[in-house]
């Protein structure tokens, strides 16, 4: 017997989980006749082991939720919200009732009488539905279906309807009749307001609507020349657009459909990891596009998943920290314009800035002068950086390969954004922005060459007109890489032209730059022309198209034309890998302030290039006739002081120009203190000290850069490049006389 | 059996050569419609075209035959075809009308069609001094993509 116990409750457990699965796969689609017959045949296996076992409460229970099930198996109840309620707190019942048995080998004293009540409730409406109808129609008496009911109970598997047919009290077809009329009131709640329609009919018709809105403006355009078609044009544009609602209307689905299926993956991670988590979900009956819903609820639950993992600490933990025992995770979903805005946000350990930085400095993810300039929200916003996760222990709840990279990416797909904010120790909120439908979209029509594309209007952040022969000189070359500047940010620059080997319009007085953002930075298109903004229609391109990178769908203009969609991310991607740029992330996002106004030299360099030294490193400045540097080793030295002075060219030394001779008559050298001595830093020409420059993370390449009014310097860290020469001279010669110095 | 026997051809002629379809998978025949050009696609792929909001991809069949030197022609005439549910237009050069074949007359090519031909050439039929050759749909319209330019 001690033996039979726990295997009986290990098997009763795994049968329980497969029960929540199906019913959860139920609830998506109920006429799973699989998953109907799983839940079946573990809640009977489970109520005959009970009956075998002696344990009679808790086989009461079991059988009470068999019965419940074996109407949906019939299809005499429809799997509602309410009867999936049931199940899953008889599920919860029994695995509590298991627990008891587990830890003390006997049935608890819980009769379940709350949960069989629940049960034979829900099992009753519905049986009396029909004899209720058959009642008010006249076909039967009460007494009849009460006794059939009677039957029914003592044993009678037959249906209800079966029972009275074959004992000849009502006519088949009256049966029929009252039992669709059950159906009907089930489905659509009353009569038959509701028909179920083919998802493929709807997305159909919503593509229909599509092109109808397009021919709609096309008319308007022309309508607007004719005073005759001015009325019927109006009145066809009012009843496209409200037919356009209303087709959108049908594919909308509630967000209840996932928020119902939080709770049960709250309790279970918190159950399995020992946290305690009181879980609310607000705003069930926001509607979003059925195709959307279903492309965030996998992020939706790993992010919820997250949160009990990651954000929620122990209980220990929370009181040692003078919080309740109890963490509070909260989902909400509002509609806001054209967007759904949903909110997912724990009062858990936050995130701590400094820790997300080490991280990713330690996974090669940013460099340490970037993340030193890093503001804390920009470091929270690493979480979404691939290759980033902050578990130290690796559960096997969040470590499934899926890091919040992959949500973000997810929920970018379909054109929407997500933002974290944390206070450390108070707790963690995402925020994430979905448009309300996919299937039309604002967009931008742009020109390249003589060609036209489509950008969404979401992944655009604005637009830059220049003069086509300023343009030249905006655009910087940063290692070789191309940037633009725009407020004090560098973008990095791909021109469309080249990406859609197509001519550039050379004739067009100006160049267009669509500023855009891909995986949180920004970068430049350059186009030839920005058309205009309108609603499209996306279309997806086919099996031999639709692995291009650079594209996301299609859409069918004005002209009848079809215009390709632009993938702003696949183009990202794909100029990263020409430009050869390691991490255009940091290029782009990591302009900061907190350096600003710190004074630079700027000094010119014999191949007439500048570069910027921070005035601190500076200890004097002096000047040496070319012809007082001397050669020790092989290296130049100049007296200085009384002592001799290692000289480094720097032109040389940053790789400007490969060597060292052909000097102008009077050299600047830059002095810097090291722990032994002087080291004398070589340029042709100090020219200017500068305070307005802000320092940007030369991730592009290598080394900071500053950005001062036009110019865009390489800022030379002395300290670094002597480490890295090893020029300090050790021992400090004897200086004979001081002939050279001036 | 002898009905069945018969087999209906659309038939083009491309880059001259006498190419066929199976009737049934024919659905029109457009000329001169407006074609959007692909960057970074597949060499066969001239681009798309708009068939009632329906967007297809249009494959140079001269190009996929290998008949011409690359790059894909622009045809004035696109065969409209159907293949697990997307619409594909075919560019050819002049359209030959039905012909009705048959199947039983079906032969191994007496003259052997370039190697690149003989995966979507599903047999060749000896018209009048002409080979027309019938072409598999599916998989002219399966472009190779491995071989992605």
């Amino acid at each position: 017997m001690d033996d039979i116990i726990p295997e009986f409750v290990e098997e009763a457990l795994e049968g329980l989980e497969t029960v929540d699965r199906c019913l959860l796969t139920l609830e998506e689609s109920p006429d799973d006749t699989n998953a109907v017959t799983e839940v079946f045949r573990a809640l009977h296996t489970i109520k005959g082991t009970c009956g075998l076992l002696g344990f009679p409460r808790l086989e009461h229970l079991a059988h009470s939720g068999e019965t419940l099930f074996s109407l949906v198996r019939d299809g005499d109840i429809v799997f509602e919200a309410a009867v999936a309620d049931g199940l899953l707190a008889t599920v919860d019942a029994i695995r509590d009732a298991l627990d008891v048995i587990s830890n003390t080998g006997a049935e608890a004293d819980n009769n379940f009488a709350a949960e069989i009540a629940m049960l034979e409730g829900l099992a009753s409406t519905s049986q009396r539905r029909l004899g209720d109808v058959l009642v008010d129609e006249g076909e039967a008496d009460r007494i009849d279906v009460e006794i059939a009911a009677t039957e029914q109970q003592l044993g009678d598997d037959r249906k209800i309807g079966e029972i009275l047919v074959e004992s000849g009290t009502v006519p088949q077809v009256a049966i029929d009749q009252a039992a669709s009329e059950v159906a009907a009131a089930k489905q659509g709640g009353s009569g038959s307001s509701g028909v179920r329609v083919d998802i493929g009919l709807l997305d159909s018709l919503m593509n229909l609507v599509g092109e109808l809105v397009l021919s709609r403006n096309q008319i308007g355009t022309i309508a607007s020349n004719i005073p005759a078609l001015a009325g019927p044009a109006h009145q066809l544009s009012l009843v496209t657009g409200e037919l356009q609602d209303a087709v959108m209307k049908t594919r909308m689905q509630q967000i209840g459909s996932i928020w119902k299926m939080l709770p049960r993956v709250v309790r279970d991670i918190s159950r399995e990891i020992g946290k305690q988590v009181t879980f609310e979900t607000r705003g069930e009956d926001t509607e979003l596009d059925r195709a959307i819903l279903e492309a965030i609820k996998d992020p939706l639950v790993h992010m919820v998943r997250n949160s009990v993992d990651h954000g929620i600490e122990s209980p220990e933990v929370r009181l040692a920290a003078g919080k309740p025992a109890m963490g509070q995770l909260m989902v909400s979903a509002r509609h806001q314009g054209s967007h759904v805005v949903i909110e997912i946000s724990d009062d858990g350990a936050g995130l701590d800035p400094q820790r997300l930085m080490a991280k990713a400095v330690q996974r090669g993810l940013i460099s340490e002068m970037a993340a030193a300039t890093m503001s804390d929200r920009e470091a929270m916003r690493l979480i979404f950086a691939a290759g980033f996760s902050t578990a130290e222990k690796v559960s096997n709840i969040s470590g499934r390969g899926v890091g919040m990279d992959v949500v973000r990416s997810n929920v970018e797909r379909v054109g929407g954004t997500i933002e974290v904010d944390s206070v450390p120790g108070m707790g963690t909120s995402f925020q994430l922005r979905i448009p309300l439908t996919l299937a039309i979209i604002p967009s931008v029509t742009i020109r390249c060459g003589n060609e036209q594309y489509t950008l969404p209007q979401s992944s655009t952040h604005e637009f830059v007109m220049l003069d086509r022969n300023d343009a030249v000189r905006r655009i910087e070359q940063m290692n070789s890489v191309p940037v633009f500047r725009l407020r004090e940010r560098l973008i990095p620059v791909i021109d469309l032209h080249d990406v859609l080997d197509c001519p550039r319009d050379v004739d067009s007085p100006n160049v267009f730059m669509v500023i855009v953002e891909s995986d949180g930075s920004l970068f430049a298109l350059v186009v030839d022309e920005i058309e205009r903004s309108e609603e499209i229609v996306v279309k997806p391109l086919g099996r031999n198209l639709d692995s291009i990178p650079i594209f996301s769908g299609a859409t069918t203009m004005g002209d009848g034309r079809v215009s390709l969609i632009l993938d702003v991310n696949g183009i990202a991607r794909g100029a990263r890998i020409n430009a050869g740029m390691v991490n255009a992330d940091d290029a782009a996002a990591i302009v900061t302030h907190a350096d600003e106004g710190e004074p630079l030299l700027v000094a010119r360099l014999r191949d007439g290039s500048e570069v910027a030294i921070p005035l601190a490193d500076v200890d004097r400045l002096e000047q040496f006739k070319s012809t007082a540097i001397e050669y020790s080793a092989g290296r130049p030295v100049v007296r200085y002081r009384g002592e001799v002075m290692s000289l480094v060219d720097v032109a040389v030394v940053t790789g400007r120009r490969p060597d060292s001779s052909d000097w102008p008559a009077t050299v600047d050298i830059v002095v810097h203190k090291v722990s032994d001595g002087f080291v004398g830093f070589m340029v042709s020409q100090v020219s200017d000290i500068i305070t307005d420059a802000t320092l940007h993370d030369g991730a592009l390449g290598e080394g900071p850069q500053a950005i001062s009014g036009d110019r865009v310097i390489d800022i030379i860290d002395l300290a670094l490049l002597d480490e890295r020469l090893g020029v300090t001279p050790v021992t400090p010669q004897v200086a004979v006389t001081g002939g050279a110095f001036r | 059996m002898t009905n069945n026997s018969k087999l209906e051809l659309t038939t083009f002629y491309v880059d001259g050569a006498f190419v066929g379809f199976d009737v049934r998978f024919v659905r029109e025949v457009l000329k001169n419609v407006g074609i959007t050009r692909v960057p970074q696609s597949h060499r066969d792929i001239t681009g798309l075209a708009n068939v009632r909001g329906q967007i297809a991809s249009v494959i140079d069949l001269g190009s996929r035959l290998e008949l011409v030197p690359r790059p894909p022609a622009h045809r004035d005439i696109q065969v409209l075809v159907r293949s697990r549910g997307e619409t594909f237009g075919l560019g050819v050069d002049v359209a030959g009308g039905v012909v009705e074949v048959d199947a039983r007359s079906y032969e191994s090519p007496p003259v052997q069609p370039p190697k690149s031909l003989e995966d979507v050439v599903l047999g060749a039929f000896a018209l009048e001094g002409e080979l027309l050759l019938l072409l598999d749909v599916e998989k002219i319209v399966d472009l190779d993509m491995v071989d992605v330019a």
